[in-house]
């Protein structure tokens, strides 16, 4: 019985049961920030890829005696993809029949080559001048999930016979 | 009495006034609220792609940071929000050296600078051919820039 009416006292006054809060301000702030929130946000994620510049292009042309040591390097022209150190071309990759990059190819060839280089962290990407900006982006993306953490971009010459 | 006359009558308070239930609206807007100030708050302070310029896709995740920027759009080269050069007078030249985005360089030069070297990202449309990115990256390493990025739409987003 007594157990019963401390259950009985627990209970809010009816007045209180009763109580409602007023939300219509909230809600109208609500109403008002959220359309200028959505309209100022920015959903499209940008990221940023680094690279440097080889040091014999630009400012630093011809100021260095040292003999250049070798990296590798992704070739990238209008019509074959090539991996090469220095002079020699290890992998010639030819477009694919729908006229596409191959990548994936690229992927694996600068995977296998990578242990062997002296510089198994740099790579150089080199291209020539009417590729399209999206295909380097590519070659870069492919190049650092091959593992290399340091790329390079440089020109690469359209007559081979008149050096690199 | 019909299911949609009872619930109209348990909404009618005692003095008669129509009280919707907005409980339930209000919980999602506060988390609506909570994720747009976070998203807002993430992404002030980002270099916002020109809506001109149809950014590559990149597999990067390295998050972007405000810099100096050189935009090449498909028409013309942008950097101090003035149009230096066309796309198509730069891509035919035979210089290296863009000489209008050679002198904005060297005036926005010290405000490039990041740890004591001149870094800035450059916003270059997908479809642009690398001869154009090649000249715009030389006039900016002769102006002094050492550090350079390229601003690229996450892949998946």
């Amino acid at each position: 019985m007594r157990g019963l009416s401390l259950f009985k006292s627990s209970r809010p006054p009816s007045d209180m049961a009763k109580a409602d809060v007023d939300v219509t301000p909230v809600m109208n702030v609500f109403v008002i920030l959220i359309p200028f929130l959505v309209s100022m946000a920015v959903f499209t994620q940008v990221s940023i890829i680094e690279f440097s510049v080889p040091s014999d292009v630009g400012q630093s042309s011809g100021q260095s005696s040292d003999k250049p040591r070798l990296r590798l390097t992704v070739l990238l022209t209008e019509s074959f993809l090539a991996v090469t150190e220095g002079e020699r071309m290890l992998d010639s990759l030819p477009l694919l029949d729908n006229g596409q990059y191959p990548f994936d190819s690229l992927k694996q060839a600068l995977s296998l080559r990578r242990p062997q280089s002296d510089f198994s962290d740099e790579v150089i990407v080199a291209v020539r001048d009417r590729v399209a900006f999206r295909h380097v982006v590519r070659a870069m993306d492919v190049s650092r999930e091959s593992g290399f953490t340091k790329i390079g971009i440089s020109g690469a010459a359209d007559d081979p016979a008149q050096g690199r | 009495m019909s299911f949609l006359s009872r619930k109209v009558t348990r909404e009618l308070a005692d003095d008669g006034v129509f009280r919707p239930q907005i409980t339930s609206l209000l919980d999602v807007m506060t988390i609506l609220l909570i994720f747009l100030i976070k998203s807002y708050s993430v992404d002030s302070h980002v270099v916002a792609p020109p809506p001109n310029v149809d950014l590559p896709l990149s597999t990067s995740d390295k998050a972007a940071q405000s810099r100096c920027g050189v935009t090449i759009t498909k028409q013309e080269i942008i950097a101090g929000d003035m149009s230096l050069a066309d796309v198509a007078e730069v891509e035919k030249s035979d210089s290296l050296i863009i000489e209008p985005l050679y002198a904005m360089m060297k005036t926005i030069l010290p405000g490039c600078m990041v740890d004591e070297k001149g870094s800035i990202v450059i916003l270059c449309d997908r479809d642009v051919s690398f001869a154009v990115v090649k000249k715009v990256m030389s006039t900016a390493s002769r102006a002094g820039i050492s550090d350079f990025s390229i601003l690229v739409l996450r892949e998946g987003d």
